[in-house]
């Protein structure tokens, strides 16, 4: 029997919901288009914090957009993940790096991959970044961290990255250099981590991820993210304690039980709920591993 | 009986002033600035676990000088920290220097803590020792205040013959600015009846008012072979300004070594920083505008490497 292969596979919608009022999210991205099945991981969720009441609102920032949306899931021929509506906040929990300040220093966010992932020779990983930090901006940058087997058996160090340096318009997308985001030598690249950084200039902050985006795929082979759409980073990499978090506001993820596994033809149905007087928006991202084999 | 191998831990560190002169992005070195760590001949195999990396200015000659994590901040706008580090020998990782902050994956911590990824056994009789140097107090506004400081240490172990906990550790009275006192050694002593494998180090009581280590406590840790692990105030602390090396002045020296205070780069073997000992690691730092400022004279960075190397007592 072949071994199993693992593609990472991130789906992701924005969505604009009235005034306490309920949306049901587009299946088509939350549904399993592929012939493997898709080993899902977690449903992200992040958005700008929104004033939820008059008046002084330091307190009800806390928890940022997920203390004022709802969810209820479920997935076709499966059933209900939660019958009953629950709030984001008490569905996804706080980042599970207790001891860390909030600060002001702007790192990269990262995705750890749960098993590394391979890279083969003479393939590259196609980057295309977004600026949506409201501004002009340049200097996003991208990691992957990993290794190569020597001759002997030991590991080398092994690192991709793209930077693009020239500035971009708000809103403005392009393709970073590829120069250092290729294997050109020889043997397989095994890919442990991917590191995300919008490289702000302070004070800008990022609380909720939603300053940059990406497309990020292998030239070849098993695409890891749609064609048409750029991902905000905090969606992509949600366990990360972003700059000036210091009101827990940052992205926030709902893990799925283990063995979740969407069948092809699957989909998700999601139902969120918005719990304040205002509009909002929230950026919804699917993730699992697609069972190649 | 095949030797015991043990892992001595190890930091290292280099401070590094950065050129003003930005060609770093166009090929020229002048504004890059490198640090290379080697460990000589000792031991077999260097476990590299990470480095931290802080950036910082001076406004005047002899001032404290100020940190800053965000390798963006104070610094003109589109100007940033950029970095890519590799073996020496062997080149780096990448060719085109990305911004430092991209390869930080860890933020401020609460308390300086320092977790192994090998342990680092002792044995019965041997002693640890450790110094800590009172620091300056937090500067509120314009008035400074001195906290009472009554720090520890505390060595987190496993005895090897039940493996069962056992923490050895020591604290201090209060101690003044300035002042250095070797923690009492009873609590860091070795039990008589079995080794014990120490997985990590903690200090405690440095924390000021804002439950940070602003300014760094000042350690000083020496293992039983007599062996300094790391101590603050080392001649690395000394950059090269103009005219000639400077001092950063005393007491404001950053200390952060037990964790690092504003980015840790993971390095780690489950990415193959695993070296050989005749090996070593150099990490490049440069910006790509120019570092200017009315009030500023020089830039730097320190880079702060932890590891372990592989000995046998054999």
């Amino acid at each position: 029997m072949a071994d199993k292969h693992f593609v990472p596979r991130w789906r992701y919608q924005r969505v604009e919901i009235p005034a306490e009022d309920t949306v049901r999210l587009d299946p088509v991205p939350f549904s399993n288009m592929e012939v493997w099945p898709w080993d899902l991981r977690f449903l992200s969720l992040t958005g700008e914090p929104v004033v939820a009441t008059e008046g002084t609102t330091y307190l009800s920032d806390f928890g940022g957009v997920a203390g004022r949306v709802e969810l209820k899931m479920g997935m076709s021929q499966w059933g209900s993940l939660n019958y009953v509506p629950i709030e984001a906040v008490a569905m996804m929990p706080p980042l599970r790096r207790p001891l860390t300040l909030p600060s002001w220093a702007v790192y990269g966010s990262r995705f750890q991959f749960e098993r590394p992932i391979i890279l083969p020779p003479d393939d590259t990983i196609v980057a295309e970044v977004q600026n949506t930090s409201g501004d002009a901006a340049g200097g996003f940058s991208l990691v992957f961290n990993g290794y190569r087997y020597r001759e002997d058996g030991t590991k080398q160090p092994e690192q991709l990255a793209g930077r693009y340096d020239a500035e971009l318009g708000d809103n403005v997308s392009d393709t970073l250099d590829s120069s250092d985001l290729s294997n050109d030598g020889e043997g397989d690249i095994h890919m442990v981590d991917m590191i995300l950084d919008p490289t702000l200039t302070p004070p800008a902050m990022n609380t909720a991820g939603l300053k940059s985006a990406w497309k990020v795929n292998p030239n070849t082979g098993i695409q890891w993210m749609d064609q048409g759409v750029l991902i905000p980073e905090g969606n992509l990499a949600p366990f990360n304690r972003l700059n000036y978090d210091d009101m827990d506001a940052g992205p926030r993820a709902f893990e799925f039980p283990k063995g979740t596994v969407m069948r092809r033809r699957q989909r998700l149905e999601t139902f969120i709920r918005n719990l304040t007087e205002q509009d909002q928006v929230v950026h919804v991202c699917l993730f699992g591993y697609l069972e190649v084999s | 009986m095949a030797p015991e191998t043990n892992w001595l831990p190890f930091v290292l560190r280099e401070t590094l002033r950065l050129d003003t002169d930005p060609t770093f992005l166009t090929g020229g070195p002048t504004a890059a600035q490198l640090g290379s760590f080697g460990m000589g001949k000792v031991g077999d195999n260097v476990l590299l676990q990470d480095f931290g990396v802080e950036f910082g200015y001076m406004s005047y000659v002899g001032d404290p000088p100020e940190w800053t994590g965000s390798f963006s901040e104070n610094i003109p706008e589109e100007s940033d920290l950029l970095m890519r580090y590799g073996y020496k020998h062997r080149g780096y990782l990448i060719d085109v220097p990305v911004t430092a902050g991209a390869f930080a994956t860890k933020g401020k911590v609460f308390t300086e803590a320092w977790n192994f990824l090998r342990p680092y056994r002792i044995y019965p009789g041997e002693v640890m020792r450790a110094r800590f140097r009172g620091y300056r107090g937090e500067v509120d506004g314009k008035k400074t205040v001195i906290f009472p400081r009554k720090p520890g240490m505390m060595f987190n172990g496993v005895r090897t013959k039940d493996k069962q906990p056992h923490l050895l550790y020591s604290t201090t009275n209060e101690i003044d600015e300035g002042e250095a006192m070797v923690l009492n050694q009873a609590g860091f002593t070795c039990p008589g009846d079995s080794p014990v494998d120490i997985w990590g180090v903690s200090a405690f009581g440095t924390a000021d008012a804002e439950r940070e280590f602003v300014n760094g406590p000042d350690w000083q840790i020496i293992g039983p072979d007599e062996r300094e692990w790391f101590r603050s105030r080392i001649d690395n602390d000394v950059i090269n300004v103009g005219g000639g090396p400077v001092e950063i002045q005393d007491g404001t020296v950053n200390a952060n070594w037990l964790a690092h205070r504003w980015a840790s780069v993971e390095l780690g073997e489950g990415k193959g920083w695993m070296m050989g000992r005749d090996e070593t690691f150099v990490v490049e730092l440069g910006v790509n505008t120019p570092l200017t400022n009315d009030n500023t004279q020089f830039w730097f960075a320190m880079v702060t490497l932890r590891g372990f190397m592989e000995v046998n007592h054999g």
